[in-house]
């Protein structure tokens, strides 16, 4: 059955994993083992898949809410060193910027991929993204901007964020932005998709 | 007689598109949109048939029809008679022209790039930003250099560059009075049902000076509207409808119009790439809707055909602007857009505006009308000339060769040898010629008069601190 959980989370069936997921606790099976063997082993492929251009955004996120409703069921029942966070993310559109396409891709990626993300929204002054940032205590923070005119923003909020004593890493996205542009301005990490994005993020915590 | 044009059938009938009229007058009156700028709204809550709601504001389809009634499309007199190509624009990544490696533009190749543009009496907005002056300066140059250098850019209804703050608006403003050219100021619509608020800012400063304003959206299926292109059209129009609306409600002092430029927007979205498609079936065929809602609402139509996924010049860039642009001349498009674009819009590309130049005088070429008379059937002609005898020496072939023939200056039909002898060149590179060589012998210039005063509000410019801080955000 936990191969049919695994299943379950691959073709992003949420009705039959929080189904599958329900009848392995009430037979008794670790929720860790659950979670392990079911769920993260479901996801691992779907990584690999959409790294691999095989799986598409809608797939992949369609797989994300299979996992979630499980994980509904299991998180209850896991202790808290058991339930997985790959780390905590801010996400935010620069102040200035009402476009959220792109952050909200990533926002929804980097959630499936195992991310907590506390997503500020759009048009967020840099005091609002460092007040958040400390208040979660978050790993990564992410700024994106849409157009060469608010991306100029990004310097100075890169500045206040290292000013304000956060250690948390930035990491920067939008249309307009470049690496070039992201190693100027010392952001720590630029990620020109989503895909991207979630390896950019995982490698900034490993760090 | 001339021999009948030839047409594409088909497509979205007029049945189909009163039901997303209907469709979309009812979004607009019982959905609305945000409008997130008190001035604005404060402005709007003076009209009946207005409902607000904080910032959500609805209009009464009586409002939107007279919105569309009243709207204005001024196109220039040089645009009637001819096909058009509107240069793609503002682009911060350009390919060298010696190295042809990419790298951000400077001020030189914006000057460089309005010549060439001028030179293929392209229209529309300045191609690149020069990204070796400041930020705030930008946009004032981008217009100051068109101005300088070319008859039509930035000139006419197929302009539709930003002006993201109330100073640099300004500066552009006392620039195009000085140098008599059309001012205009255009709202971008963010998907779904919002505006960007510093547009709103900027169009509520502009009202007192009686300008023209235009609105536009871009809804992205399956992202910022439905997956289906039907349904992302239908919410383009819900949102030009309401962005007309509130245009014609509070610029009283001049007209409005939906821009031409990306009429009834909709675009499709790459799942695998996470990124926009331009040059994609989907996109061609979103024209073909485009073009059949612009016919109804008597709306200029520009087909924004000269797009490619294509990273450079290459097969899969011809194909997709070739394609697509024929398709679209055949559905009646006569004005292109967004030539020497590639990867997207993400890259401008002298050969490729060349290249793109070349694909519709081609298409061209093939949709001229043809007359039809016994005199061109040539019966004498072909009763005179023997067996082992040729035509090529005929007073009438040479008295016609050259108006039977299309000339091609880039897609030359030279033999294996003719092309090996002159140098085995690739199209890129033979563009890269045409290129400068154009731009070499280019000589239209403003008045010098006028330069001199462009010159000083430059100046002014430059050393205007307000300016600067505008750019802050």
């Amino acid at each position: 059955m936990l191969d049919e959980l695994k299943e379950a989370v691959i073709s992003g069936d949420s009705e039959k994993s929080k189904e599958i997921t329900q009848k392995l606790i009430n037979s008794g099976k670790d929720p860790g083992m659950v979670l392990k063997d079911g769920l993260i082993a479901g996801m691992d492929v779907v990584g690999k898949r959409f790294k691999a251009y095989e799986m598409y955004i809608p797939e992949v996120l369609m797989s994300a809410n299979a996992m979630k409703v499980a994980m509904n069921i299991l998180k209850p029942l896991l202790s808290e060193s058991d339930i997985p966070s790959m780390g905590k993310i801010v996400m935010a559109t620069i102040e200035g910027d009402l476009h959220d396409i792109g952050k909200n891709l990533v926002s929804m990626m980097l959630e499936g991929a195992g991310f907590e993300i506390i997503d500020l929204g759009v048009d967020v002054p840099v005091i609002e993204i460092i007040e958040e940032s400390k208040k979660h205590n978050v790993d990564i923070i992410g700024i994106s901007a849409l157009l060469t005119t608010t991306m100029l923003g990004m310097e100075g909020a890169i500045k206040s964020i290292r000013e304000s004593g956060i250690s948390a890493k930035v990491m920067i996205g939008g249309a307009p932005i470049t690496q070039d542009y992201a190693d100027k301005i010392k952001a720590d990490g630029f990620a020109p998709d989503a895909l991207r994005a979630i390896d950019l993020a995982k490698r900034l915590m490993s760090v | 007689m001339i021999i009948e044009d030839y047409v594409l059938k088909g497509g979205l009938n007029k049945e189909q598109i009163d039901l997303m009229n209907e469709k979309a007058m009812y979004l607009v009156e019982n959905v609305g949109i945000n409008i997130p700028h008190k001035g604005i709204v404060d402005i709007l809550s003076s009209y009946n048939d207005v409902k607000i709601e904080k910032n959500n504001v609805k209009f009464s389809s009586d409002l939107v029809i007279k919105a569309l009634k009243e709207a204005k499309y001024d196109v220039p007199d040089y645009a009637r008679d001819r096909w058009i190509i509107s240069s793609g624009a503002h682009q911060t990544s350009f390919y060298d022209w010696d190295t042809g490696k990419l790298r951000p533009p400077t001020s030189k190749d914006l000057v460089d790039l309005i010549k060439l543009c001028d030179a293929l009496d392209t229209v529309g907005s300045a191609p690149v930003v020069p990204l070796d002056v400041p930020i705030q300066l930008q946009l004032i140059l981008m217009h100051k250099i068109s101005y300088e250098y070319s008859r039509y850019k930035c000139n006419d209804i197929y302009e539709h560059m930003d002006k993201p703050t109330i100073e640099c608006a300004n500066y552009i403003y006392e620039m195009a009075k000085v140098a008599g050219k059309r001012f205009t100021f255009g709202i971008w619509m963010i998907s779904p049902k919002s505006f960007d608020k510093n547009g709103l800012e900027v169009a509520y400063s502009l009202l007192d000076k009686g300008v023209p304003m235009w609105v536009s959206t871009m809804p992205v299926a399956g992202v910022s509207s439905p997956i289906t292109m039907i349904g992302t059209l239908l919410q383009s129009m819900y949102e030009h409808f309401a962005g007309l609306t509130m245009l014609n409600l509070i610029n009283t002092k001049s007209f409005n119009y939906i821009s031409p430029n990306d009429a009834f927007e909709a675009d499709p979205f790459d799942m695998k790439y996470s990124t926009f498609v331009y040059g994609s079936a989907e996109y061609t065929r979103a024209t073909l809707h485009k073009i059949a809602l612009c016919n109804y609402y008597n709306i200029p139509i520009i087909a924004k055909s000269l797009l490619t996924a294509s990273k450079e010049p290459d097969a899969q860039a011809a194909f997709e602007i070739g394609v697509h642009t024929l398709i679209a001349a055949l559905a009646g498009a006569r004005a292109f857009r967004c030539g020497g674009l590639l990867s997207t819009g993400e890259i401008y590309c002298a050969e490729q505006l060349v290249i793109v130049n070349e694909i519709v005088e081609y298409i061209k070429n093939i949709l001229k009308k043809e007359e039809f008379s016994e005199e061109r059937l040539m019966v004498d002609e072909i009763a005179e000339v023997g067996p082992g005898k040729s035509f090529i020496g005929r007073k009438s072939t040479f008295e016609n060769f050259r108006k039977e023939y299309w000339e091609p200056e880039l897609f030359t039909h030279s033999n294996l040898g003719q092309w090996k002898e002159m140098g085995s060149k690739s199209i890129r590179q033979y563009a890269n010629e045409i290129a400068k060589k154009k731009i070499r012998e280019h000589t239209y210039r403003i008045d010098e008069d006028i330069k001199k005063e462009l010159d000083k509000i430059y100046e002014q410019a430059k050393n205007d601190k307000r300016l600067e801080e505008s750019f802050k955000f």
